[in-house]
């Protein structure tokens, strides 16, 4: 009967096993739970799940095999491997090892099994040699050589029959694997070779990108995975640039702004002499590329190489915890921009506990005024009213207590407290520009300046020609004016067309708006008909002085076509 | 009184349409590993690292079934032809692989002899090995069955002495007979 028959006798025991199984795996007990006999079989449909180390694990408890032997035990060792790459396979790969391992891997020893990789017995070329062709490829998951994403490895096999190739050990270097002697075939490439001519893996090649993409046309896309061979590399697969991580510390907000100083040297072997470029992550996330080219003699001597390979560079970081992680950029051959490393910062702010603050307004008041609005408060007591010192044209005006309710600093810095001022100082007519400082009530020894800005012409009507439009006969200009100095009077604008003055008319429209922005009473809006032959005109629009002495100023002008 | 009930003589592992009747003392595994679901771009491939884009292969890569049985425990890391598996082996023990392979490999050459296959003591060497292990030996062959394409590799512990390698490989056969490839 078949296995997949829906029913009978051939299903009816797996299902009970299979049952038992999924059920020691989540954790819950068979009613009876007998332990599995000895000898019993043990079988495990992974739906999904690739490599589960802990449920497997879990499985073998109590299972009293022929041997006797504690299969716990028995995964001990495994586990700890396979858990550490299954947990975290980025750190497990890119942790530091000996410079060997560096280089060629695990498993670099003609008795470990495996084949050479191309580039050690094909001139340096990472391509298959002559006599031989792509059978096949496989992956190792989140390898470094590749950036954290999956490395493939490309097998080039002999043609059986042909005799180009004898088995035999490479003798030089550090990979001393195995060449032309496995004869095995992964099966995703050139597909149109039989087994009967498929002779032994010469050697293996090495790319980050997908061989059905980079081989496209030869290779398939079936997709098959080996991650013990994630460390096996040589020399000469692409001579990756190498580096090193020196150090990562609080830049302590030199320049004006927090960061991270990161110091190290990085070093593409295929082009010695070349600076080349880092790449800073931080958190996860790319920040930039920075360019090596500080002086590291020692890496110099150390390499015989020339150049300037080391780089001291500051990432802006926000305070608080942070991963940096530094990617060399390769130059040369490889495929790869490898890691040079990862490491922890915490970033302190200096101006943690200062006073913060903003100055939103600076803007003309009645009667020769000018008006300050913003917030300010000490995150060392938040709660609390603070003060500000206003300077005007570089002397000090004052300080002035905050105290305003302003619900939205509330909000954002989750805060009590009233934190809004709205300061109004008396000035004389003209240009002034005014700083305001946060005084500091806490920890710290800067009052910060939270902002600076300039009125122009204090004391002046203001004013704005809105509308200019036009119909037959008639030109209508709209608007509103008023003077500071007067601020709830109605004051007149004074109407010119192409230059020559047409007649005085008042404000005393509506205009809430106005009133809303500059905290004025009165009307200060106009509307006006002026009639205009027909043709092109320019009109200007002027507001009319009616406190300290002082100039009309120019409210707006406009060109407008006039039909006939 | 009842007698004691025996362990039964096969157990049966199906999944994703294979399936194969595991012997006493056998263990199997049928899995097929999550698909990647990132492109490979010049701008994905430039934002690799920890848990970024690619780090279990990218999208368009096939996850195709995988079955393993061994008549040894079957560690839970293991490569798709056995890896981490085939280096616990003892001289009595055998790993066998069963990949399946995409569509596209129907009609080809390598793929053209049909039906689970059987294997005979000339099919297998020392050298015929993913990776070859002191007093191992293997073999492989490709076929088709249910119009699917797959690939069989198969490890035993011993190479010598003839006996010892018959017995094994009447086991592995024993398992052959019991596997079956069910149309997608």
């Amino acid at each position: 009967m078949s296995i997949f028959s829906p029913s009978g006798a051939a299903g009816a025991p797996r299902a009970g096993l299979a049952e038992r199984l999924v059920n020691r795996l989540a954790g819950r007990r068979d009613r009876v739970d007998p332990a599995p006999a000895v000898g019993s079989p043990v079988a495990v449909l992974d739906r999904g799940g690739a490599e589960p180390d802990a449920e497997l694990t879990e499985i073998s408890e109590g299972d009293a095999r022929g041997s006797g032997r504690s299969r716990r035990g028995f995964f001990g060792g495994a586990a700890l491997v396979g858990a550490a790459m299954a947990v975290n396979p980025w750190g497990y790969l890119v942790r530091p090892a000996s410079a060997y391992d560096a280089v060629c891997g695990l498993d670099a020893e003609c008795a470990d099994g495996y084949s050479v990789f191309c580039c050690t017995i094909n001139g340096g070329s990472n391509s298959c040699p002559p006599n031989s062709f792509i059978g096949g490829w496989w992956k190792a998951d989140s390898s470094s050589f590749c950036g954290g994403a999956a490395r493939y490895y490309i097998d080039c096999n002999a043609f059986r029959g042909q005799n180009a190739w004898q088995c035999r050990c490479n003798d030089q270097g550090c990979d001393r694997r195995r060449v032309a002697c496995n004869q095995f075939r992964y099966g995703q490439c050139r597909l149109d070779i039989p087994a009967s001519q498929t002779g032994p893996v010469v050697c293996r090649m090495v790319s980050c990108t997908p061989p059905w993409q980079q081989y496209a046309g030869v290779c398939t896309s079936t997709s098959a995975t080996d991650n013990r061979t994630a460390t096996h590399s040589a020399p000469c697969n692409g001579r990756e640039p190498i580096g090193s991580f020196d150090t990562a510390v609080d830049s302590g907000g030199a320049g004006g702004r927090l960061g991270i100083r990161i110091t190290g040297w990085a070093l593409d072997q295929d082009l010695p002499e070349q600076e080349i470029q880092v790449a800073v992550y931080l958190d996860g996330a790319g920040v930039a590329w920075f360019p090596t080219g500080v002086a590291r003699p020692d890496v110099n001597a150390a390499f015989g190489v020339p150049g300037n390979h080391g780089f001291d560079i500051v990432v802006p970081a926000a305070a608080g915890g942070h991963t940096v992680t530094v990617f060399a950029i390769n130059v040369g051959g490889g495929a790869a921009n490898p890691v040079i490393g990862s490491r922890r910062v915490t970033v302190t702010d200096p101006n943690a506990g200062l006073p913060r603050g903003v100055l939103d307004s600076v803007s003309t008041g009645p009667g020769n005024t000018m008006v300050l609005q913003g917030w300010a408060f000490d995150p060392d007591a938040p709660g609390e009213a603070i003060q500000v010192a206003v300077y005007r044209n570089g002397q000090g005006e004052g300080w002035w207590p905050t105290g305003v309710p302003r619900p939205d600093v509330n909000a954002v810095f989750g805060i009590p407290g009233q934190h809004g001022f709205r300061i109004t100082i008396p000035v004389a007519s003209g240009d002034h520009a005014v700083d305001v400082f946060a005084i500091n009530v806490g920890g710290g020894s800067v009052n910060p300046v939270i902002g600076s800005g300039r009125v122009r012409d204090a004391g002046f009507p203001l004013g704005r020609l809105d509308g200019l439009s036009a119909t037959a006969g008639e030109v209508r200009l709209s608007g509103w004016a008023f003077d500071p100095d007067d601020p709830g009077a109605a004051i007149h604008v004074a109407v010119y067309r192409d230059g020559i003055g047409i007649a005085w008319f008042p404000t005393g429209l509506a205009r809430p708006d106005v009133n809303g922005v500059f905290g004025i009473p009165g009307d200060h809006g106009f509307d006006i008909r002026v009639p205009t032959s027909p043709g092109r005109h320019e009109f200007t629009v002027f507001a009319i002085n009616v406190g300290a002495p002082g100039p009309n100023p120019v409210v707006g002008s406009g060109s407008v076509q006039v039909p006939g | 009184m009842t007698a004691p009930m025996s362990p039964p003589a096969v157990t049966p592992l199906s999944g994703y349409g294979l399936g194969v009747q595991l012997p006493a003392g056998w263990e199997g595994r049928i899995s097929r590993r999550p698909v990647p679901t990132t492109s490979f771009t010049p701008q994905t491939r430039a934002d690799t690292g920890p848990g970024n884009a690619g780090a279990d292969g990218w999208l368009g890569e096939q996850m195709l079934p995988v079955l393993h049985a061994a008549n040894f425990p079957l560690p839970a890391v293991r490569g798709d032809y056995g890896s981490s598996a085939v280096e616990r082996m003892g001289r009595q023990h055998i790993f066998i692989g069963l990949l399946e392979f995409g569509a596209e490999c129907l009609g080809s050459a390598l793929y053209a002899p049909l039906g689970v296959p059987r294997v005979s003591l000339a099919d297998f060497h020392p050298n015929a090995l993913q990776r070859r292990l002191p007093g191992q030996s293997g073999c492989q062959m490709f076929f088709t069955a249910a119009d699917r394409p797959c690939c069989l590799y198969v490890v035993i512990g011993s190479w010598t002495p003839p006996a010892t390698v018959a017995a094994l490989i009447e086991q592995v056969n024993a398992v052959l007979s019991g596997i079956e490839v069910a149309a997608r």
